[in-house]
């Protein structure tokens, strides 16, 4: 019975990719003219092919089908039901697929919701969609099949990556990819914007929603991913400029430009060649991330030379993608006119100066993650790029852009100078007072908490005097809310990393050491054994002036197929400190090396992040009126 | 099982040297590669190899040897692959002063197209 899912899921891909062919026919046969009936209902139909496919996948590994290559290689018995299911993503085929899945979806939605687009547009707009899930399931079916049958069946599969048992990477990557195939959808209208006459105001408010949309759950599969790390790797560290880190915040920060740009195209028909271009390379870039992640060539370039066919195909895709896209629009964009001309101190000036800084910022990470793979290939010198790097070249570009970001409020309120210079004194006064209650020693910090401050009161300041304004306030809700939590985020990033604690030390049972304002106690170490991994469990009591505050367990996990022991960190957190200890070495049964970290405010940057998401879904909830 | 967790030990007590020189050292392993890791730098890594070296540098900073001293020692001996911050040198110059040129291109463009 199992085997036959198997099967059925393969058909149901072949079926998919019949469906998208079936799809582009009336495009390329005969044009416009013909019925797009068929377009349309394709469009409908590719979500719910490939969804049964996908819940196919899922049963075979539920079901341990290990005649499946791919359910062999990554699943387990042994392993809980949820990880089970989970692991239908974990590996490089199943993944795809998922993208494929998430792509069907998304193109599902814009077949719904584009009904008020005219014609043309609308079925350039989905053919276009039709033309990359045609891409995608290509990739999947003919290189990265997760239905290909294995010659030698396992008895119990073999087992599932321990990284990957855990629930922040089970929902990590399906954020993830809502985010960058969310951004096809701005892709293929912009493609499709590039065949009409005119980029209408009203079609870039159209597209906003599916902008803010992907960009959200961009940020939250960023945000999740970085948590992840936290709690997980057993550093204590939330970023490390890995180039698989910067490969998702590439397309993050082109989004963030763009979502910024359409305002003005779509209020003043202001940017509109721009929009388009950076639609292209939103996209481009999400692609470009997934082929660095996909193609085994970040962890060395000679892997992904020994076994080069899945990151070529990516490649090719992503030539395709970006030298069509720049063709179309070079080819089209002479015919987009601006219906205004910006001046520079004005909301359109800003957004203008937002996007030079983002894009720019995009450029730096991708020079950096690009560049040892370069050297790399022309057997060049081998270089590491690392947050030194960052620090000195990314931070510098974000200065500025957090000042134009707290002088918005004050932009568009265009007070008296008068109240400007009150403003500024206090906020300058907040933010010393500020310094001073956490000791801020550097430059950078300081700068840290008084652009966060700026942004804060200026944004604070503007909501009380615009309370009898509702509309005013209702039309801002959703960009306060967004800056607000990057203002949060800026003051998390800033104090934790300036009043980080970090020790490193051994301790036997039963002794103590304090750090900081805690007492440390290795109370105990017990042993569990669990379904898929056997664990030494910690017991650290944290006491402060000889009260007891809490228990502390972290563990070190051996899963059952895995030689290396995995950390899994403790962590006491509230809103105002984390206090984080994870297991080092075993020097003895008694005795091992700890890792204590005790970071204020750490939180505030995902409670950042989370206002973030909540200002981009309030924007796309209450719509502006264009004026 | 317990005998898989053993590492060669790494014993250090932070009493043994000044606040000063464990300030220097905890920045100095932050930027630095662990060469055996696929992309960690030595203040996380446990293998015994970062453990060697930390002890190395360790040693070399209570010697009275500076930042750009051990930097170099080590540079000289792994190749520059092992610093988080790239050298400046001719080969490196775009990855360095690339983003200046960009911003100042994208800028003149953008300007020289929208403001009035």
């Amino acid at each position: 019975m199992i085997i036959e899912i198997g099967y059925i899921g393969y058909f149901l891909l072949l079926l998919g990719l019949m469906n998208c062919m079936l799809l582009l026919t009336p495009k390329f046969v005969s044009g416009l003219n013909v019925s797009s009936n068929i377009l349309l209902s394709a469009s409908k139909l590719h979500f719910p092919i490939l969804l049964i496919s996908f819940i196919c996948l899922v049963i075979t590994f539920v079901g341990e089908d290990y005649s499946l290559d791919y359910v062999a290689k990554n699943s387990n018995s042994n392993l809980p039901l949820i990880y089970k299911i989970s692991a239908a993503w974990a590996g490089h085929e199943g993944s795809m697929l998922l993208w494929c899945v998430v792509s069907s979806f998304w193109m599902f939605l814009a077949s719904i919701f584009s009904e008020d687009l005219h014609k043309s547009l609308r079925i350039n707009f989905l053919a276009t969609m039709g033309l990359l899930n045609l891409g995608f399931l290509l990739f999947v079916v003919a290189t990265s099949n997760p239905f290909d049958r294995t010659m030698n069946v396992p008895i119990d599969g073999s087992d599932l990556n321990p990284l990957l048992q855990d629930f922040g990477l089970i929902v990590h990557p399906p954020m993830l990819y809502m985010g960058y195939v969310g951004l096809s959808v701005v892709f293929s209208f912009a493609i499709a914007c590039c065949f009409e006459s005119d980029f209408k105001k009203e079609w870039a408010q159209w597209i906003r929603p599916w902008i803010l949309a992907s960009w959200s759950f961009l940020t939250l599969g960023i945000a999740l991913g970085s948590w992840w790390a936290y709690y997980e790797l057993g550093w204590g560290g939330w970023w490390f400029w890995d180039p698989v880190e910067n490969a998702s915040f590439m397309p993050w920060l082109m989004s963030t430009a763009l979502l910024h740009s359409v305002i003005a195209t779509g209020e003043k028909g202001m940017f509109k060649s721009w929009t388009i271009l950076l639609s292209i390379f939103t996209f481009s870039l999400s692609l470009l991330g997934t082929f660095l992640v996909r193609s085994g060539i970040l962890i060395s370039v000679h892997s992904f030379a020994s076994d080069p066919t899945r990151g070529i195909f990516i490649l090719l895709m992503l030539l395709a993608l970006i030298g069509g896209g720049l063709i179309i629009y070079s080819m089209n964009s002479k015919k987009f006119v601006d219906d205004n001309e910006v001046t520079l101190f004005s909301k359109e000036g800003f957004f203008l100066l937002n996007n030079i800084l983002l894009v720019t910022a995009t450029f730096t990470i991708l020079l950096g993650t690009m560049y040892p793979l370069f050297l790399d290939v022309l057997g060049l010198e081998k270089i590491s790029v690392g947050v030194p790097y960052y620090n000195a070249v990314f931070i510098p570009l974000m200065i500025p852009l957090m000042l134009f970001v707290g002088y918005i409020p004050i932009l568009l309120a265009r007070n008296s100078k008068n109240s400007q210079l009150i403003q500024l004194v206090v906020i300058l006064i907040l933010s010393i007072i500020l310094s001073l209650t956490f000791s801020v020693n550097s430059i950078l910090f300081f700068i840290g908490i008084f652009s966060a401050t700026w942004i804060i009161v200026n944004i604070l300041y503007d909501v009380f005097f615009s309370l009898d304004n509702k509309i005013k306030l209702k039309n801002r809700m959703g960009m306060y809310f967004a800056h607000f939590g990057l203002a949060i985020f800026i003051l998390g990033a800033s104090i934790s990393e300036n009043n980080k604690i970090e020790k490193e030390f051994v301790l036997n049972v039963g002794e103590s050491k304090t750090i900081g304002l805690f007492e440390y106690k290795l109370e105990k170490l017990s042993e569990l054994k669990s379904v898929n991994y056997d664990a030494i469990i910690a017991s650290v009591l944290v006491s402060k002036d000889n009260q007891f505050i809490t228990e502390i367990n972290p563990e070190k996990r051996l899963y059952h197929s895995s030689e290396s022991p995995m950390t899994e960190a403790g962590i006491h957190g509230r809103i105002d400190r984390d206090l984080y200890v994870s297991l080092g070495n075993m020097i003895d049964d008694n005795k091992w090396s700890l890792r204590i970290y005790d970071k204020p405010f750490i939180r505030f940057i995902w409670i950042g992040t989370i206002f973030m998401i909540i200002g981009s879904i309030f924007s796309i909830r209450f719509k502006k009126k264009s004026s | 099982m317990k005998k898989i967790f053993i590492v060669i030990a790494f014993l250090f007590s932070s009493n043994s040297f000044s606040a000063d020189i464990d300030k220097q050292y905890k920045s100095l392993i932050e930027e630095l590669r662990c060469m055996v890791c696929q992309n960690q730098n030595l203040s996380e890594s446990e293998a015994p190899l970062a453990v060697d070296m930390k002890q190395k540098i360790k040693e070399m900073l209570k010697s009275g040897k500076n930042e750009e001293q051990i930097k170099a020692f080590l540079s000289e001996r792994y190749s520059s692959y092992i610093l988080y911050e790239p050298p400046v040198n001719s080969q490196n110059i775009i990855l360095w002063f690339g983003p200046l040129v960009f911003i100042v291109i994208l800028s003149f463009v953008l300007f020289r197209r929208y403001i009035r």
